[in-house]
């Protein structure tokens, strides 16, 4: 409950704590977090049966633990503090001073003498002096704590309004400096303390001069980190810039312009030159070292710190590495053509309440709190709410330096972030203006499937590839071959592909390549959606009336199983995406655009596929795919074309009929993925007893000893497509999608492989289509077992740290809201686990190289025959 | 409270029709929170949660299953070995009680033999001021007894929202699962007031989440 409450704060207050105290023994975060719980344990064991547990783990007082003071001599009146406290306001300020924090390096005799000298004798005086120390200081605490925290969420509001960066990818970037100054936190805050002592300003000042050079140190740390060249003249640099920024603090030029930084921002980033900031110093050669966020991708809390930080930027120096972000323009605040939404009322709302730009409530807790009756109040809580309601103004004081420092930050990321984008970009557009070119010359475009360039999972390109390089393959052959054929002319289906897998597709080309490669555009047919939602709703409607005049038993039987669906599916509703505001808006406490879309979509679906129906999960498939049509509306560019809720509908048949793997029903009869969950069960036994054992053996050795069932992990992985993996964002979660509608080049064995596979299958005319058909049934599951051991071997490093079932459990679970644990995972170390897309299909790719797809088959077949389940 | 004995580990698994409460119940148990709009279980999730019953620290290993009924043929690989099971139905939707029925009668067809079965009537909440005939509920009491008694499980009638009764259930199947580790006899877990309320707002299981559970 304890760490419910601190969670009120988003920005955990710990980053708050370590950077301005003394954390002395905070590990890393993985094992900190397991820390915590036993201190939890220890608290109620020592205070049993009160409600001590609410005040005792307050942060300020965790935080407390951590004076000098007060840790170095137990002594001292620990647990008076509380009375205490309204002394200490009285108490004039030079009696604090008049004593230091020493004397627990005093001898027992000293202590004697002084308490003889100072305080006629009396200790009581002493021990009450100290706790005077100790209030003060808790109040500086408490104060310290307010200040940052609203600056922490000034600059995480701005960061996603304006940096269009996520939540996670700013938590990243301050657990980030929360760690660098760990390492050297201890003597830098004893240093403030003293130096602010030694000065003797005012308390406010005082307190504003720490957060001050608190932060510098963090940029300081970070950016040294990046300038490991000339640390010396960067120090000197930075010190210099605090006092300039001291002495002209309130007449700053961005001061005021604050409040409505919309616009100044936009031009600021666009035009730089106009506006006086702090000079960057950035130099030619650090560009891709500078870039913050591509370090805090990495594991960085791997036991091989230096291969895991250094490949990535060996990579990144031939090829831009990939950025997570896409646009820096389209922040959430854009949106303008939301058209379920009341305008001027949502935008107002919405600027107060931190979403970010997929729409998810960065701080739920606040949002829900905010709407509902506030519970009974303790201590903490009280403290938190006049947190929140500090004036604003306020806070954009505390906060002006910072921001400046930031916005710093934020330009060279967009900087490195837009002309790694562009490269990319440019990548795409080559690729893509060779295809189109080469696709008018050589392919008959009065063909019937003419009109798509790519065709379904990308075979049209086989086919112009295939012709370019003078085979002509028939379709069936070009069903079987997963790569470009042999020949000098034409390698456009490899390089496709190896684009995709590097980088994703890009968000300019991603519209048009999923209709085509998921097959929605080959399925699409006008005017199908609105016919099947006409018939849905008319079931729904008449939902208990038994109607004597339907036609037929086959409509009746219809029209039961649907009415079945509609009544999971409206169970499910409300439940998906709850803290997404597209879903959810908790603003106006009511559902969110998205939420009929899903309706309408999973509705069309049961009528379209009445066989295959409802399971949970598509909810959750669905849903995610919606959020990049709705951040799509944001987009204020306006040519570039949307996915309209009717495309989101055809991509997830797509999916199903083409994208999927298929399975052998009980006649031998192709069944789709969601209708084969007994299948699915066996790859996942032959995933991690066969693969994961062959492939990641101290992997599946720890897993083993530990008794974790993986198979009941990656089970739930695949049900819902990887969704909502502490360690996968959305973004990349997008990027997987993309990568899915692609098959691996050479899957299945080496190149030699394929080219024989071209020939077998040139010569092979009748029995082909068996050929396929086998094919269709491990190809999809193959390239679900390569991400799951992809995603697998990109965490083996820390899980192999884990010596916890629970926790390995937790980390791994896709049922993301279950649980306090899970919830704090994902705030604690969630950001740090982040995968990156290209480790993922670049391992991906690796283990689809050394399954083929009969291999796979006979290991179903031996789990089948065994049944072990 | 000490530690006297090592905690003895049981896993235990939720069955139920969907929406019934199941991943409520778990949640109020683990973290003594509710969530008014809980996103459905895709397959299953794993939780633990320790419990002490008077000499005794069990530490349940719970694998909270989907609800939805196609999912039931995953089940098997869930109560697999399990040696605790909640079956989990809404007291004011009698079709989720018929599913309860079977999901007894799978589990002693198809669990270890000395499997230990809570038969559990959720959402009391939405009947305490239920007056005798136009209430919202649906399944009775006597039903769900009836159906206990018959079948040997243990029955309690829960609210993960307000958390009525629901640390009963755990206490009551941790006291009846028999003894495996060589220690003292399992003391009686009627400490708590049989099946009375529980009071959470103080310090129980929240504040000794990571400890053990109030009783």
């Amino acid at each position: 409950m304890a760490r419910k409450r601190t969670s009120l704060f988003p920005v955990e207050a710990s980053s708050v704590s370590s950077s301005l105290l003394l954390q002395p023994e905070q590990k890393s975060n993985l094992f900190g977090l397991q820390e915590a719980y036993e201190v939890n344990v220890n608290d109620t064991t020592i205070t049993p049966g009160s409600s001590q547990i609410d005040t005792a783990y307050t942060p300020a007082e965790a935080n407390l633990g951590s004076i000098p003071l007060l840790q170095q001599s137990p002594e001292s009146p620990v647990h008076g503090h509380h009375s205490n406290r309204n002394t200490a306001s009285s108490s004039p300020i030079s009696v604090i001073n008049s004593l230091g924090g020493n004397l627990h390096q005093l001898k027992s005799g000293q202590i004697n003498r002084i308490i003889n000298v100072k305080y006629s004798n009396d200790p009581i005086l002493l021990i009450k002096q100290l706790s005077v120390d100790l209030a003060q200081k808790e109040s500086e605490l408490i104060l310290l704590r307010q200040e940052n925290f609203i600056r922490e969420q000034q600059l995480v509001k701005l960061c996603n309004e304006y940096g269009n960066l996520s939540t996670l990818e700013i938590d990243q970037k301050l657990k980030e400096m929360n760690e660098n100054h760990n390492s050297n936190g201890a003597n830098h805050s004893n240093n403030d303390i003293e130096y602010a002592n030694e000065q003797d300003r005012h308390v406010d000042e005082i307190l504003k001069g720490l957060i001050g050079t608190a932060i510098h140190n963090e940029m300081d740390t970070t950016k040294r980190k990046e300038h490991e060249t000339s640390p010396e003249k960067h120090r000197k640099k930075e010190s210099n810039h605090v006092q300039a920024q001291a002495s002209n603090e309130s007449e700053n030029p961005f001061y005021g312009q604050f409040p409505k930084p919309k616009s100044w921002l936009r031009n600021w980033f666009n035009s730089s030159e106009d506006l006086t900031l702090p000079p960057t110093t950035q130099t030619q050669n650090t560009t891709i070292n500078n870039r913050p966020y591509s370090k805090s991708f990495n594991l960085s809390f791997m036991k091989n710190d230096n291969n895991t930080s250094s490949k990535p930027n060996i990579s990144a120096t031939k090829l831009p590495a990939p950025v997570e972000l896409d646009s820096i323009k389209m922040g959430f605040s854009t949106s303008s053509n939301e058209t379920d939404l009341d305008e001027s009322e949502a935008d107002t709302s919405r600027e107060e309440v931190n979403i970010d730009k997929y729409g998810f409530f960065n701080d739920i807790e606040n949002v829900l709190r905010a709407k509902s009756p506030p519970p009974p109040t303790t201590e903490t809580r009280a403290a938190s709410t006049a947190t929140n309601s500090i004036d604003e103004s306020q806070a954009i004081l505390i906060g002006n330096r910072d921001i400046l420092q930031t916005i710093d930050q934020l330009k060279e990321i967009s900087k490195i972030h837009d002309s790694t984008n562009q490269q990319i970009e440019k990548q795409w557009d080559t690729l893509m203006k060779e295809i189109s070119r080469d696709f008018y010359k050589y392919m008959n475009t009065d063909h019937d499937e003419g009109s798509e360039m790519f065709g379904i999972r990308g075979l049209n390109i086989i086919k112009l590839d295939s012709r370019m390089n003078g085979n002509f393959l028939n379709d069936t052959a070009i069903g079987k071959i997963r790569t470009t054929p042999a020949g000098p002319y034409s390698h456009h289906y490899s390089q496709l592909v190896k684009l995709i897998d590097k980088f994703g597709i890009s968000s300019k080309y991603r519209y048009s390549l999923w209709l085509e490669l998921s097959g929605a555009k080959n399925l699409m047919v006008n005017g199908v959606y609105q016919e099947l939602l006409s018939e849905v709703k008319q079931y729904e409607d008449e939902d208990a009336i038994e109607a004597a005049t339907d036609p037929s038993p086959e409509v009746r039987m219809r029209k039961a199983i649907i009415q079945s669906n509609i009544k999971q599916i409206k169970l499910d509703l409300h439940r998906t995406l709850p803290r997404n505001y597209y879903f959810n808006n908790l603003i106006d406490l009511k559902p969110g655009p998205n939420f009929y879309k899903l309706q309408r979509i999973l509705y069309a679906f049961i009528a379209y596929r009445p066989d295959i129906g409802y399971l949970q999960g598509m909810n959750k498939i669905v849903g995610n795919l919606l959020l990049i049509a709705s951040r799509d509306e944001n987009k204020d560019n306006e040519t570039a074309e949307t996915f309209s809720e009717v495309d989101i509908f055809w991509i997830f048949i797509g999916l199903i009929e083409e994208i999927l793997p298929k399975y052998r029903g009980p006649n031998n009869k192709p069944q789709v993925f969601f209708n084969s969950l007994l299948s699915i069960r066996t790859d996942q036994m032959v995933l991690n007893r066969v693969y994961l054992k062959k492939f990641l053996p101290d992997l599946h050795h720890h897993f083993a000893k530990l008794e974790v069932e993986t198979e009941l992990i990656s089970l739930n992985w695949w049900l819902t497509l990887f969704i909502d993996l502490k360690f996968l964002k959305l973004e990349t979660w997008f990027k997987l999608f993309d990568s899915l509608l692609v098959d691996d080049l050479n899957v299945g064995g080496s190149s030699n492989d394929s080219e024989a596979n071209i020939s077998e299958a040139l010569n092979l005319s009748s029995s082909v289509h068996s050929v396929i058909d086998e094919d269709l049934s491990t190809r999809g599951s193959i390239k679900l077992i390569c991400l799951t051991l992809a995603i697998f071997k990109g965490l083996q490093q820390v899980l192999l740290d884990i010596q916890d079932k629970e926790f390995i459990y937790d980390l791994l679970n896709s049922n993301g809201s279950n649980g306090y644990r899970s919830e704090n995972i994902s705030r604690h170390m969630g950001n740090k686990l982040s995968l990156r897309y290209d480790e993922i299909t670049k391992y991906s790719i690796s283990f689809a190289k050394k399954i083929s797809g009969i291999d796979l088959k006979l290991h179903r077949r031996e789990f089948i025959k065994s049944e072990g389940y | 409270m000490s530690f006297p004995n090592p905690a003895t580990s049981v896993k235990l698994v939720l069955l139920g029709e969907a929406a019934v409460g199941k991943s409520s119940l778990v949640l109020r148990f683990v973290s003594n929170d509710f969530q008014e709009n809980k996103e459905p279980t895709i397959g299953a999730a794993f939780l633990t949660q320790k419990c002490t019953i008077g000499e005794r620290t069990i530490k349940y290993e719970i694998w909270d299953t989907a609800g939805q009924e196609r999912f039931a043929s995953l089940a098997p690989m869930y109560y697999r070995n399990a040696q605790a099971a909640i079956v989990v139905y809404d007291i004011t939707k009698p079709a989720s009680f018929i599913k309860a029925r079977h999901w007894v009668k799978e589990l002693h067809e198809q669990a270890s033999k000395d499997i230990t079965i809570a038969l559990v009537g959720n959402k009391y909440d939405l009947v305490e001021d239920d007056n005798e005939e136009d209430g919202l509920r649906k399944v009775s009491v006597e039903e769900g007894k009836g159906l206990a008694e018959e079948e040997g499980l243990l029955f309690f009638e829960t609210s993960a929202k307000t958390s009525y009764n629901v640390n009963d259930v755990f206490i009551g199947i941790g006291s009846k699962i028999p003894e495996t580790n060589a220690g003292n006899g399992a003391a009686p877990a009627d400490q708590t007031g049989g099946e009375g309320r529980i009071d959470l707002t103080s310090n129980s299981v929240a504040a000794n989440r990571a400890g053990e559970c109030a009783c």
